[in-house]
């Protein structure tokens, strides 16, 4: 199975939403789809799913175009939808029955997953009882009851507690162990750094990064050093060009420059031992996913101005 | 089709469970219960005193001026009107006949009559306030009628005793075999009102549903998983079973009220109509049209808007076109009462919006002509077809838009696109 996206492209009026997005999901995983508010993200799903006609380009599930039925993609929209009015059990076995499950199967779907994320005891309850985390966790099982092969979760961990996030990161795991394709967008970056193998990061509808993440991080090299070092070392560093970017109760944070970084990390080691200073912790770091996001974002406005 | 049905079923649950469904029901039965307990005694009433064997006294049939121009052709005329009951002023020029009139207009007078000389019998005038109220002018012409011959009879020299044997005339009493063109307008008025609620109600709770899935973000959820045609086919097909249903089981329940409650002895003021098999069945048709088509234009509304304080800005177009359809039929039918032959209500016949309630109308007084019907039938369904096309391709364009009110201009460029 692989996803296939080519040059597709949307635009409202004048505004191009999305510019000749490319991308394929070609093992199962999680794929990371990120970018700023109005990036374009929800209008890539959108017309991934059908849901939008695509002003260009073309979205080829195992080579051929995605149905609007038959496929079996779940799909978990940013805006939380279920009906507030209508018990768990009975609007669960409602959506399983539109994507064609038999009665008995959708209810015991319902059951396993209601089960699984701890909600069991909510199913007789109407939607709207119930606290904004489980309503979350309803919308969870909504989108997975009829067991999809494409799963497309957007901002999943929106308003989570970290129990309930946790839960949501570990169910998430299993469905990719257990070969599921999903695309997550957020702007949780920490999650789409644990999980993502791949990425792509949208601004104003365009594609300004894209690729394998491990890739795309060692491309930086290393940028950061983490030490936990008395502070009579910490002024000993700006002699080697390293510059305190923060400091915590315990460790600081110190930018490399960007050439010869790893020299003039060793050099200020080397240093530190000679004054016979033994540091806690020394560590050299890739830039994080949220630092290369800041910046290539502030690189595409920049840009953008200039033009 | 099982995702339509299975929209429909969650859609009828989902109706039948509300506080407004039971609400109604309860209205609803409350009225019939209180309509059966009301309509023995008003059907009582409604037969008037029976004259007793030998009783002359006549009631007061009010205050009437009389001007005599015939020369006296009616001698006792001033003494007849008395007797029948009459307070009699006799007018003695035709001078006195305005300030008559003007007595009539405030009230304090009820019939003004002018004898006039004719050929062989002299004419009679006879002025009311206006068509609904005043003296009875045949009671008038009768008891001067009798006078007349009297008058006459007399001067052919015909004995006392042998005019004694025809004059005073019987008491007359009117009664009714077949009450059918009352029963029936009765009959056919409510159903009217009975379809325009169940169309009209029935309609708008499509429309908020739409809303309400897309305001709370339902839709998304659904959309993905069904096609908006079948979306929108489905919540049609589910709360017009729930109109369907409320409404057949309204009637059943009136018609075994009245049945039940209503001792067959209690004379009332109209009969349940007969309806005919094929009646009931087109009357059924027309139900189930006239709500798809009043529905598909709701949804609609429903689905141009995000925010539901939004939804009665966008259904006044429809509730307009539905109150205008529904107020221009029931007019037309009153006017034309149930003879179907005058053109304004033929042509609600045949428009496809009024004839959702003009033709059951028709059908209850057995007076439609099944041509027209044919014709009406034709072009509602036809209508009905246009509509659902329109509409469904409205509702996959409009149902994810959010933001403000969809105008007509943002439409059409949303459809060109789909």
């Amino acid at each position: 199975m692989s996803l296939e996206i080519k040059e597709l492209t949307k635009r409202f009026g004048a505004k191009t939403a999305v510019d000749a997005l490319s991308l394929s999901l070609r093992e199962p995983g999680v794929y990371g789809l990120i970018g700023t508010n109005g990036a374009g993200k929800t209008t890539t799903i959108r017309m991934l799913l059908g849901m939008l006609p695509a002003d260009g380009g073309s979205a080829l599930w195992n080579g051929a175009a995605i149905p609007q039925s038959g496929l079996r993609y779940g799909y978990m929209p940013e805006e939380r939808g279920i009906y507030m009015k209508t018990r768990v059990g009975e609007q669960l076995v409602y959506f399983a029955r539109l994507r064609g499950m038999r009665k008995a199967d959708a209810m015991a779907s319902a059951d396993r997953l209601l089960d699984r994320l701890g909600v069991a005891e909510y199913k007789s309850m109407l939607a709207e009882k119930l606290s904004k985390g489980n309503q979350q966790k309803i919308q969870l099982i909504a989108t997975l009851l009829h067991d999809p092969d494409l799963l497309i979760l957007d901002e999943p961990f929106s308003g989570l507690d970290p129990l309930n996030t946790q839960l949501f990161r570990e169910l998430i795991e299993e469905l990719a162990s257990k070969g599921k394709y999903i695309i997550l967008s957020s702007h949780q970056m920490a999650v789409v750094e644990e999980y993502c193998r791949e990425i792509t990061l949208l601004h104003r509808g365009k594609t300004i990064l894209q690729g394998d993440l491990r890739r795309i991080k060692a491309g930086y090299g290393h940028t950061k050093l983490v030490v936990a070092v008395p502070d009579a070392a910490l002024d000993m560093a700006q002699s080697f060009g390293l510059r305190v970017t923060e400091r915590r109760a315990a460790e600081a944070d110190l930018a490399l420059p960007p050439q010869d970084a790893d020299a003039r990390a060793e050099e200020y080691l080397k240093a530190m031992l000679a004054a016979g200073i033994l540091p806690a912790k020394f560590q050299l770091s890739e830039p994080t996913l949220h630092e290369i996001f800041i910046e290539k974002v502030g690189e595409a406005v920049e840009g953008g101005a200039a033009a | 089709m099982n995702q339509v049905f299975t929209v429909a079923a969650f859609t009828l649950r989902d109706g039948v469970r509300k506080k407004a469904f039971l609400v109604t029901n309860i209205i609803l039965v409350l009225t019939v219960l209180v309509a059966a307990f009301l309509l023995p005694r008003i059907g009582n009433s409604a037969g008037g005193e029976e004259p007793t064997d030998g009783d002359t006294s006549f009631a007061d049939e009010g205050v009437c001026y009389l001007l005599d121009a015939s020369g006296g052709a009616i001698p006792d005329a001033a003494q007849a009107l008395e007797l029948g009951g009459f307070s009699v002023t006799e007018l003695q020029s035709a001078a006195q006949m305005e300030n008559a009139r003007e007595k009539i207009k405030d009230d304090e007078a009820d019939i003004i009559i002018h004898i006039l000389p004719g050929g062989d019998a002299p004419e009679l005038e006879a002025y009311t306030k206006d068509m609904l109220t005043g003296a009875s002018v045949s009671v008038v012409a009768e008891l001067l009628n009798d006078a007349w011959r009297t008058a006459r009879l007399r001067a052919a020299g015909v004995p006392e005793g042998e005019l004694a044997l025809v004059l005073p005339g019987m008491p007359l009493r009117q009664l009714y075999v077949d009450n059918a063109g009352v029963s029936n307008l009765v009959a056919g008025g409510a159903l009217m009102f009975l379809m325009f609620f169940a169309i009209y109600y029935y309609g708008m709770s499509v429309a908020m549903s739409v809303a309400t899935e897309k305001s709370s973000r339902v839709m998304e959820t659904l959309i993905v998983s069904a096609r908006p045609g079948r979306i929108l086919l489905g919540k049609c097909l589910g709360s017009g079973a729930l109109g369907l249903l409320q409404f057949a089981g309204l009637i059943l329940f009136a018609v075994g009220s009245v049945k039940l409650f209503i001792p067959a002895s209690v004379e009332l003021p109209f009969a349940l109509p007969q309806l005919r098999a094929h009646s009931v069945i087109l009357i059924l048709l027309y139900f189930i049209l006239g709500y798809a088509l009043f529905a598909l234009l709701n949804s609609v509304c429903g689905a141009m808007v995000s925010k539901m304080e939004d939804l009665n800005a966008a259904l006044m177009p429809v509730t307009l076109i539905t109150m205008a359809s529904f107020y221009g039929g029931y007019f037309t039918n009153l006017a034309g009462g149930l003879s179907g032959t005058e053109s304004g209500g033929k042509l609600t016949l045949l428009i496809p919006f009024t004839s959702p309630f003009s033709v059951p109308f028709q059908l209850l007084g057995d007076a439609a002509d099944y041509k027209t019907i044919a014709a009406s039938l034709a072009l509602l369904a036809a209508t009905v077809i246009l509509v659902a096309f329109i509409s469904a391709r409205i509702y996959a364009a409009s149902v994810l838009h959010y933001g403000g009110r969809l105008r007509l201009k943002d439409l059409k460029g949303m459809l060109g696109k789909n």
